[in-house]
């Protein structure tokens, strides 16, 4: 963690740096429609070199902060709880169209609040209830009373 | 004056002031509501307007919009996270006002001058829209170039004391707008034979990841440390009225009168909105400043300059659809369809054909303004009251509210996907201190420049001169010269100043 905290500053530069060289990459390899000097490349070069530039300043910051770096107490953080969330939102975006709106959304909702709430706070049969009847009133809402369309999944 | 007075009495019957009052509350609570926008609101909306007469059917459509717009700050103060893209700039003052205890203060003065700004604007809208419209007819690719890349520059006072970072998430910005199909020649760019990249990636799933989802996740990543019930409740003892004195109303006039009038102007110019003013009015507000290290800490003036710009905005866009028919943004794109389903054709002769349902439409305007104050002149208790919910709660309900608002704007399971890679991208920029209000500026302005730089350079055969000698983009091009050599000496100022004592 301590290293991660010194050298912060640089790996930043150093992703800004492949951002930059990535970009630019694959604007090289963006197929033209027209040849001309002002094409669909022009701009995005631009940005690339802004980036690459960018990402060597930072990395030359980056360099004097860690030999500037004193050591400081790490801040309490539970990154499992963030990846866990992340990983809930991806499997919810890869069931909604197949599940529907009306059964994905309770299940995310609720993980979401056991995930979100301290331990004390943590009430299942609440978090429940809250989870469906809000997920029920929406979707009416929306689907019956604004005819926007929501994906029904099993529901059809 | 004859004109005005018609237009008030064509709405002063039962019909059309009750469709403007449901109008407007419907239109706050679709702005309050982070993932439902104010385009998403006048579209679903617009189907009601068939059964309804034109005066009606305009009334309705105007409450809307100005309940629309002014609504983001509810959210945009108490949690952070703006219910549309008009009201980005007021999360950075709004909620540290909310944390500190002073919600109802941050959210009266939001209403107050939101109300202010859409007043000025009507009126601006009545009396002085065709020399305006032609002003903004007189601005081509080598202004609205001149002017992306001033508003462009205000990154540098966005992010000082970060220039480097702020530069970063301004390009990063910038680089997800070009993905998919290039102006000019269709060309597509960064798609990687993925179908669903060839629409690029739409706006409101930009914010809703960088601002909602991002504030999930730092809210889960302490929620484990944190016993408390994570509610911020606000002081509402002895708080009168909107909640900040009339000393304070006045020592904000001249900020609220400049604000209103980058509204009105960046109003006019179709293609940039309220998005945009309220960012660029919060910018110049700290740049003019005699304490710009106060803004982001929770002070009144830029609540004030992001509101007024952007209801400021409202009677601006208004100004091109109706003289010349010419949208000024997605939801004046849609009120001209409204007004051609009603068999009215805007442009110059709208004002001689049709001039008593225009000047409905400035009246009902005004009137949605007023009755917008009311409104949520009521609600600021009720509003302020939403705080006592805990987080862990009412996050995953706005989250739900978000997946609608992305879904629905274009049926995409991939804006679903969209919000997941900007709340990643958000959350990355909460870890490494980056600003994200210059990336919201680089993917809404970046395609504005790349197209209007690309067509000024096609028709000036690959010259940049005629950037520097048409006169109003020579203006715009030396300000934001002038603005980024300022925000760069401001930088490098303590440097000189320790390599000055060093050598002395």
């Amino acid at each position: 963690m301590s290293f991660y905290r010194k050298y912060k500053e640089l790996l930043l530069g150093v992703g800004i740096l492949l951002i930059g060289v990535f970009y630019g990459v694959s604007t090289a390899s963006v197929q033209l429609r027209v040849n001309t000097t002002i094409s669909a490349r022009y701009v995005p070069y631009g940005l690339a070199a802004i980036c690459i530039t960018v990402g060597a300043c930072q990395c030359y910051s980056g360099v004097r902060i860690a030999a500037a770096y004193q050591h400081e107490p790490d801040k309490e953080s539970d990154n499992l709880a963030v990846v866990l969330l992340l990983a809930a939102i991806l499997l919810y975006a890869l069931v909604l169209k197949k599940l529907g709106f009306l059964f994905s959304t309770p299940v995310l909702l609720f993980f979401m609040m056991l995930l979100m709430a301290p331990k004390s706070k943590r009430s299942p049969l609440l978090f429940a209830a809250i989870s469906v009847v809000s997920t029920v009133i929406v979707y009416y809402a929306f689907r019956s009373g604004l005819n926007l369309m929501l994906p029904g999944g099993i529901l059809g | 004056m004859e004109l005005v007075v018609n237009g008030f009495l064509s709405i002063g019957n039962p019909l059309c002031l009750t469709v403007i009052l449901v109008g407007v509350i419907i239109g706050i609570v679709f702005g309050a509501m982070p993932g439902l926008s104010t385009t998403m609101a006048v579209a679903l909306f617009l189907p009601v307007t068939y059964g309804l007469e034109s005066t009606a059917a305009m009334a309705l459509l105007m409450g809307l919009y100005i309940g629309a717009i002014s609504g983001g700050l509810v959210s945009a103060i108490l949690l952070k996270i703006p219910g549309t893209p008009s009201s980005v700039a007021t999360c950075w003052d709004g909620h540290p006002m909310a944390a500190n205890g002073q919600a109802i203060k941050a959210l009266g003065a939001g209403v107050v001058f939101s109300f202010l700004g859409s007043v000025i604007s009507i009126v601006a809208l009545m009396f002085i829209s065709p020399p305006l419209a032609r002003l903004a007819t007189t601005f081509g690719f080598y202004e609205y170039f001149s002017i992306a890349l001033f508003s462009l520059t205000m990154i540098a006072s966005l992010s000082s004391g970060a220039v480097k970072k702020g530069v970063f998430s301004g390009v990063l910005g910038f680089m997800f707008a070009t993905v998919g199909i290039a102006p000019i020649d269709a060309t597509q760019r960064f798609t990687f034979g993925q179908p669903a990249l060839m629409g690029g990636f739409q706006q409101l799933p930009v914010l809703i990841g960088l601002f909602a989802v991002s504030e999930m996740l730092a809210a889960v990543r302490v929620a484990k440390f944190d016993q408390e019930a994570q509610v911020t409740t606000p002081d509402l003892t002895g708080v009168k009225g909107f909640g900040f004195s009339m000393r304070e109303f006045f020592t904000q006039l001249p900020n609220m009168l400049r604000s209103a009038l980058i509204g009105i102007g960046i109003g006019i110019l179709p293609g940039i909105g309220g998005g945009t003013s309220n960012i660029l009015s919060y910018t110049i507000a700290k740049n003019q400043s005699k304490h710009p290290e106060a803004f982001g800490t929770g002070i009144l003036d830029g609540i004030v300059a992001s509101e007024t710009a952007n209801n400021a905005s409202v009677g601006g866009a208004m100004i091109p659809l109706l003289t010349l028919g010419i949208p000024g943004d997605t939801v004046t794109a849609m009120l001209l369809g409204g007004l051609m389903m009603h068999g009215l054709t805007p442009g110059p002769l709208l004002f001689t054909k049709s001039a008593e349902l225009v000047y409905s439409i400035f009246a009902s305007l005004m009137v949605a303004s007023i009755l917008m104050l009311v409104v949520e002149f009521y609600g600021l208790r009720i509003f302020a009251r939403l705080l006592n919910i805990p987080k862990y709660i009412l996050l995953p309900l706005v989250f739900m509210l978000c997946v609608i608002g992305a879904y629905g704007n274009s049926s995409r399971i991939f804006d679903v996907y969209a919000i997941l890679i900007f709340g990643v991208i958000g959350y990355l920029f909460s870890v490494f201190k980056i600003p994200a209000a210059p990336f919201i500026l680089g993917f809404i302005l970046g395609p504005m420049a790349e197209t209007n730089l690309r067509r000024g350079l096609q028709l000036s055969r690959g010259s940049y001169l005629p950037f520097l000698t048409h006169p109003i983009s020579c203006l715009f091009l030396i300000i934001a010269f002038l603005c980024l050599a300022l925000n760069i000496y401001k930088e490098l100022k303590p440097y000189l100043k320790a390599r000055q004592r060093r050598v002395s």
